[in-house]
């Protein structure tokens, strides 16, 4: 019994004096110097969000963020190093310092904004889309009141759809893959995402359709790259990629390439 | 870095609800592991060969195996056979499964461990079988596997975490969910990890004092 509380005692101040020590850190030298000098590029991408993030045939990752990170990589002249990630741990990564910069069809937000910057954006989509099974007679976001509906932690899908039916039970999954495969399994009657993903998935399904609600048919996300706050410079920088990238027509060819069409919304009304 | 500790506290009703959802999936998943124990224990020490072999292969088969893929099996598998259960309903069900042939082989140990001498003295005694297994050996082997026993509900407690990730609102899911909102990564954490250890830890102590009511004369430590 003393032992019990000794212990308690004893884990309580170790996890407090961590917890202070988790102080300021204060930046100095731009992570865009580090990068050129290491040649060394980390980049967290989401690889359970196919065609956008995926591990290919051969268990590489591959994908239209993938290739993204591919031709940063390429520009800065560092090696590419993937840390596959998911929708709810992007900014703690790019909080923790595990990542320089996260390509994972981010939704650029004042509330995220906060506390990360967002680059310009560098694909656009549907905010949200629907997947039901192809018997489903659902039509439109509010016949899915009461129903079991699969949406991502921390998306901004999640935060639209639960307040426009907050009479669905919504299950909150970790991945859009782990959301997609319950929905094939009917453990949950529909499914909410972009309209990039769920259009790409009910092509290879085949038993699953995509519906787009009129009430948000007209919301397009510019996704953009996530990296964190404070460093202006490497911001610069990854701007200055994303400009490149939409305006030599390589970003409309790289989704032309995954997605077979083109991008529901011009990249940028700027360019 | 920017630590925001005060925004916690617009949390504590999410967290706390989904702490309330932990205790219940651990109790109900404790619940069917004990049965689950005390059957496949009956079995593994039966007269009758296959109904030991059975078990044997239970037990090698659920602790050899991850019990993260025995949940996605029952959630993510079985409807392919037409069974479909819930997410709270998988998670309970693969938790107790899997924890229920670790406590069989614990309780096969507290029935290893009653010693010869009191099974002869019940005979002596002219007690039944069943008698002695009342009076006897549930006693003495119970009072043996109490601490493993403990051990094992509060393995159950931590490991009920993993059925966030079939989307079930328990503590870590919530967790998860706040942190995925609010970018309060650091906080949410450190304040989930202090629930746990709360919960943990009053526990122990509820277990502890069971134990001294349970065997008064059981040397304590």
């Amino acid at each position: 019994m003393r032992s019990i509380l000794k212990a308690a005692a004893l884990s309580a101040a170790a996890l407090g004096i961590a917890l202070t020590m988790a102080g300021p850190a204060s930046a100095q030298e731009s992570r865009l110097d580090k990068i050129i000098s290491s040649k060394q590029l980390r980049v967290g991408i989401i690889l359970s969000l196919p065609p956008f993030g995926m591990k290919n045939e051969a268990g590489e990752p591959d994908g239209f963020d993938v290739d993204v990170a591919k031709l940063a990589a390429e520009r800065l002249g560092a090696e590419l190093e993937i840390v596959d990630t998911t929708a709810a741990d992007r900014i703690p990564n790019l909080r923790t310092d595990k990542v320089d910069m996260i390509i994972g069809q981010f939704t650029r937000n004042s509330e995220r904004a906060k506390v990360i910057s967002f680059s310009d954006p560098y694909i656009t989509a549907v905010v949200m889309a629907i997947a039901v099974p192809s018997d489903s007679t659902a039509a439109k976001a509010t016949d899915l009141d009461g129903k079991r509906v699969a949406v991502i932690k921390g998306t901004t899908q999640d935060a639209a759809f639960s307040a426009a039916v907050p009479g669905a039970d919504i299950q909150r999954f970790d991945s859009s893959a782990a959301a997609l495969l319950a929905l094939k399994q009917g453990q949950v009657d529909a499914m909410i995402e972009d309209g990039n993903f769920l259009n790409y998935q009910a092509k290879l399904a085949g038993n699953l359709k995509v519906i787009i609600d009129p009430a948000f048919g007209n919301l397009i996300d510019y996704n953009s790259i996530g990296v964190q706050r404070g460093d202006q410079e490497w911001l610069n920088w990854v701007n200055m990629f994303v400009f490149e990238l939409n305006t030599s027509g390589k970003g409309r060819e790289l989704y032309r390439k995954w997605f077979d069409a083109d991008m529901p919304a011009p990249v940028n009304p700027q360019f | 870095m920017f630590l925001d500790w005060g925004s916690i506290t617009t949390f504590y009703g999410q967290l706390l609800k989904g702490a309330g959802l932990t205790l219940v999936i651990t109790g109900l998943a404790f619940a069917i592991a004990i049965a689950v124990g005390l059957l496949v224990c009956a079995g593994r020490i039966s007269r009758v060969a296959p109904v030991r072999w059975a078990s044997t292969v239970y037990v090698e088969v659920m602790r050899n195996t991850p019990v993260l893929l025995q949940i996605f099996i029952i959630f993510y598998g079985l409807p392919s056979l037409g069974l479909r259960f819930s997410a709270v309903t998988a998670g309970v069900l693969g938790l107790g499964l899997n924890v229920g042939a670790y406590l069989a082989e614990i309780f096969r140990a507290g029935v290893i461990a009653v010693p010869k001498g009191h099974r002869e003295a019940a005979t002596a005694l002219a007690l039944s079988k069943v008698q002695t297994l009342i009076w006897v050996v549930i006693p003495v082997s119970l009072r043996a596997v109490f601490p493993a026993l403990s051990n094992m509900f509060l393995a159950t407690l931590l490991g009920s975490s993993l059925l966030s990730v079939i989307a079930v609102p328990e503590l870590t899911g919530e967790t998860n969910e706040i942190s995925s909102r609010t970018f309060l990564t650091i906080e949410v954490y450190s304040f989930s990890t202090l629930i746990y250890l709360a919960l943990t830890l009053s526990c122990s102590i509820g277990l502890a004092l069971l134990a001294r009511w349970l065997f008064p004369r059981a040397s304590r430590s």
